[in-house]
């Protein structure tokens, strides 16, 4: 079919015309909150943008802008007197169709090329800079998702004759399915999740694992994906892009078969009113049923009556009146009595216990673990696991994988086990000297620019004498990846690091006033201060201007193995001529000896480790 | 030339609105169609332009299905009795979205009618009466300069002289480009001055069609008295469509006009006066001559 025979630029023209401020106002709307979103992390510091932290705005507005669109192209099939006048017009329901279809599907590209256009204005006047493999997944994951609901939306006006229930018919086919899974998965999750112990009986103590059966979110399209796990994956998008072209032809078929006399009332088939009715209804019943089991009878009459009220609502909402009451009410009745039947009937049927035997993948944020080996060490881990004994482990949120299917628990592994797994476990995620951005100890990130790069090209490896570390992340398979490197004892990078470090030091204690704030010299001995934070803090305090000077000097002084490292404020500086500090630091307490301050301080430290 | 064939349409389970609808709708004429609230008139002039669709039957247009064909739809415009435009939209405005539409629109036609008909061109048209909608919808749709004009409740709203006004613009139209539009209306009377061809809508199906030239040549109604007593015995050579005696004098209404004149001469009346006939009496006789009650039917 060539779909330019039926594209009718003018109507398209015409008719965007009469919608272009609502249009415009939701088109811009997005780009203006990302770039107040942006300002926000700019402010922060706050660098490394994830995909989630891009795409959250954009994710809420994914609901509401093609709704605006279709609601413009389309929404006229709501109202008789729109339906005469634009189907009596020169041009026939395929043309209005793809004409429709493929401007709304320009309008939205055109919104995300805004953002995507934003992101890149904001890489070059902030620290922000997003890599372009990140915004090229923005762009495919949104512009596949807001098609789909575009899609989606269409084929909720086609099939019924207001706005209201063909947002109710968009509901149910984007959320039906997805609610009868979670409603599984809360059956399943009631059941106890057992280890075999490596004998393969179940009698070992403390057995039993803490563990939720995790929701098969590769069966889901990217809009419930992304409620489960915000990130970014190829399976999500190809499910979208499926059901987005079933859309197509669906909504394509029905808008013109459609018959256009049904508009302003709900459908023209009350059996079908009342089947969706019933339908939006099912979600409803479930909550009763959660409420009738873990709540009290006048908890639950009250939610039923709630809900008894909302199956009327939805009437006057849909239909400008009720539906014949008595009939209203015994449907209700009835579908409240088999949903409760059905769901108590289930619980029933799916309560049996699960035992792990088969374990075949453990994965975590850091790893995926699928050496038969290290799993069993991790299980053991777990088996022999005592609460009081807890000191000696570390709790890691992972997805245990056992025939195929997926459960999440909270594992307690040996500090031991977990420290040597990122020997044998961990790839080289990528190339350092290749990495997107950059983030010193105190946890702020910035993008690495050219120089940087060449110092990363340069490093090797060495002893951690400094304990002061790097973390670089790459935007790599769709998701931020991690290598952590040491500053080495000496190179470019070492240097290029202490002067980073030692100027922001400078900058933190200059404007920080508060003289009760924590300080500490690391690697430092003076036998009248033994460790006071107090005495110390006093005396630099009382010499800040004279301290700050000194430090400004010999900030740029060249690292040595042999240091001294002064602690504040998340924030340290290295002072590798001690003896000219020793002497400074000797000065300034000659200088404060006589206060009293200074006395009580020293006569408190005396006693107190006397 | 328009043609129906078979037409049948209804809405969920309710009764056919149309029920098996043929008819032959020639060209360059003005053809009424008259019926009752929800004799499907309306419905009729939807499925013609493809707003509704046929259960069953065709519609056919200069030999080609008309039902979605865009090449046709660009010579038929159709305003509705409900009108729609575009909210915050001008004259002005509507006018060129029909210009961006339909390929012989003169925008030209629209600005010189609305200066003469005193409607501001740049006014949103949501603020004008319900007779001043109409008349830019009526502007808009005949500046189309389309081949085929649908209108429903034609002038609905209009005071007489603008009535007047849009009749005289339509039969230049007609003129002008050999337009055949078809008008409909609950009020028989309306279309009287107007029409050349009429139909009559009933329970979804044309109850009686013509073209009112030849029903009025065709129908005469006299009065008449003979010099010897007489009843209706002594008119069974005519086509009778109503007899009324009162006194010696009888009102007749007949058919085959120039043949009944010839016979009623040759009968020698004393009386023979030939009365004007109006479009309802000559709808009511012929109804009546059908068994149906006038009033029952419009």
């Amino acid at each position: 079919m060539n779909l330019m025979k039926y594209f009718n630029y003018k109507f398209l023209k015409e008719n965007l015309k009469q919608g272009k401020g609502i249009i415009l106002f939701f088109l811009m709307i997005l780009p203006f909150a990302n770039i107040v979103s942006l300002f926000i992390h700019n402010l922060n510091h706050k660098y490394i943008i994830s995909f989630a932290n891009l795409s959250l705005l954009t994710y809420i507005g994914m609901f509401i802008i093609p709704l605006v669109i279709a609601y413009v192209l389309f929404g006229f099939i709501f109202k008789k007197k729109s339906v005469d006048f634009y189907l009596s017009q020169p041009i026939n329901r395929k043309s209005i169709y793809i004409t429709n279809l493929i401007g709304g599907i320009c309008l939205i590209t055109f919104t995300l090329i805004i953002n995507v256009l934003i992101f890149k204005i904001f890489g070059v006047f902030t620290n922000i800079s997003m890599p372009m493999s990140l915004i090229t997944d923005y762009f495919i994951y949104f512009l596949v998702s807001y098609i789909f609901f575009y899609l989606l939306y269409i084929l909720g006006f086609s099939l019924s004759g207001n706005l209201w229930t063909s947002l109710v018919v968009s509901l149910l086919l984007l959320c039906f399915v997805p609610f009868l899974r979670v409603v599984n998965n809360y059956f399943i999750n009631l059941n106890n999740v057992y280890l075999v112990c490596p004998n393969g009986s179940l009698n070992c103590d403390n057995n039993i694992i803490s563990a939720d059966r995790a929701i098969n979110e590769h069966s889901f399209v990217t809009p419930i994906s992304f409620l489960f796990n915000s990130i970014y994956r190829n399976i999500d998008v190809i499910h979208t892009a499926i059901f987005a072209l079933i859309y197509l032809f669906l909504s394509y078929y029905i808008f013109n078969k459609r018959k256009m006399e049904n508009n302003e009332s709900s459908f023209k088939n009350p059996r079908i009113h009342f089947l969706v009715k019933t339908l939006t209804v099912i979600p409803l019943c479930f909550i009763v049923y959660l409420c009738l089991t873990e709540s009290t009878f006048d908890e639950t009459l009250i939610l039923i009556v709630l809900s008894f009220v909302y199956y009327i609502i939805y009437d006057l909402i849909t239909r400008r009146s009720i539906y014949k009451f008595p009939l209203t009410l015994f449907v209700f009745i009835v579908t409240l009595g088999i949903s409760l039947g059905i769901f108590t009937g289930y619980k029933k049927f799916s309560n049996k216990d699960i035992i792990l035997n088969n374990v075949t993948e453990i994965k975590t944020e850091r790893y995926d673990i699928k050496n038969k080996d290290v799993i069993n060490k991790i299980l053991q881990d777990e088996i022999d696991y005592k609460y009081y004994d807890y000191t000696n482990y570390t709790h890691m949120y992972a997805t245990i994988t056992n025939d195929n299917i997926k459960y999440t628990a909270i594992l307690p592994i040996k500090e031991t086990l977990l420290a040597s797994l990122d020997e044998y476990l961990l790839p080289e995620a990528f190339d350092i000297a290749e990495s997107d951005y950059a983030s010193l100890y105190y946890n702020e990130s910035f993008p690495i620019t050219d120089n940087f790069r060449n110092m990363l090209k340069d490093y090797q490896p060495g002893n951690n004498v400094y304990d002061i570390s790097y973390d670089l992340y790459k935007y790599v398979n769709h998701d931020y990846q991690k290598i952590s490197i040491i500053v080495n004892e000496e190179s470019s990078l070492t240097d290029y690091t202490m002067k980073i470090l030692n100027s922001d030091f400078i900058k933190e204690y200059k404007n920080d006033n508060n003289v009760y704030n924590y300080i500490d010299i690391l690697g430092f001995n003076d036998e009248d201060l033994a460790n006071s934070y107090g005495l110390l803090r006093y005396i630099l305090n009382a010499n800040k201007q004279e301290f700050i000077k000194y430090l400004e000097e010999h900030q740029n002084d060249k690292i040595t193995k042999d240091y001294i490292k002064i602690m504040s404020n998340n924030r340290c500086y290295f002072i590798s001529d001690i003896v000219s500090f020793k002497e400074l630091f000797n000065k300034f307490k000659e200088n404060v000896q006589n206060d009293t301050e200074y006395q009580r301080l020293l006569k408190e430290n005396n006693e107190y480790y006397k | 030339m328009i043609e129906l064939k078979h037409l049948s349409k209804s809405f969920g389970t309710s009764k056919d609105v149309l029920e098996n609808l043929s008819c032959k709708i020639p060209d360059n004429a003005i053809y009424g169609l008259v019926g009752a609230n929800g004799a499907g008139k309306s419905t009729l002039l939807r499925i013609i332009n493809s707003i509704y669709k046929a259960d069953k039957g065709k519609v056919i247009i200069d030999k080609k299905d008309a039902i979605d064909n865009e090449t046709l739809k660009k010579e038929m415009v159709f305003i509705p009795d409900d009108l729609f435009f575009f909210n915050g939209y001008s004259l002005y405005n509507m006018a060129k979205f029909y210009q961006a539409m339909y390929p012989k629109f003169e925008i030209s036609f629209v600005i010189k009618e609305a200066h003469k008909l005193k409607l501001d061109l740049d006014t949103n048209i949501q603020t004008f009466s319900k007779g001043m909608k109409r008349q830019c919808a009526l502007l808009c749709a005949i500046a189309t300069n389309a081949h085929y004009m649908f209108f429903d409740e034609t002038f609905d709203g209009l005071d007489p002289i603008v009535r007047k006004h849009f009749k005289q613009l339509l039969a230049n139209q007609m003129l002008k480009q050999d337009t055949t539009i078809i008008m409909t209306s609950h009020n028989l009377r309306e279309l009287e001055d107007i029409c050349d061809n009429l139909g009559l809508l009933y329970k979804g199906n044309i109850l009686f069609e013509g073209d009112i030239a030849t029903l009025k040549t065709n129908m005469i109604k006299v009065q008449i008295s003979l010099k010897e007593e007489f009843d209706e015995n002594n008119f069974k050579d005519f086509k009778v469509l109503s007899y009324k005696k009162v006194g010696k004098v009888a009102t007749i209404i007949l058919e085959d006009a120039l043949d009944s004149k010839e016979k009623l001469k040759k009968m020698k009346p004393i009386i023979l006066d030939y009365l004007p006939l109006t479009l309802e009496e000559m709808f009511i006789y012929q109804l009546e001559a059908k068994g149906y009650e006038f009033d029952e039917v419009l």
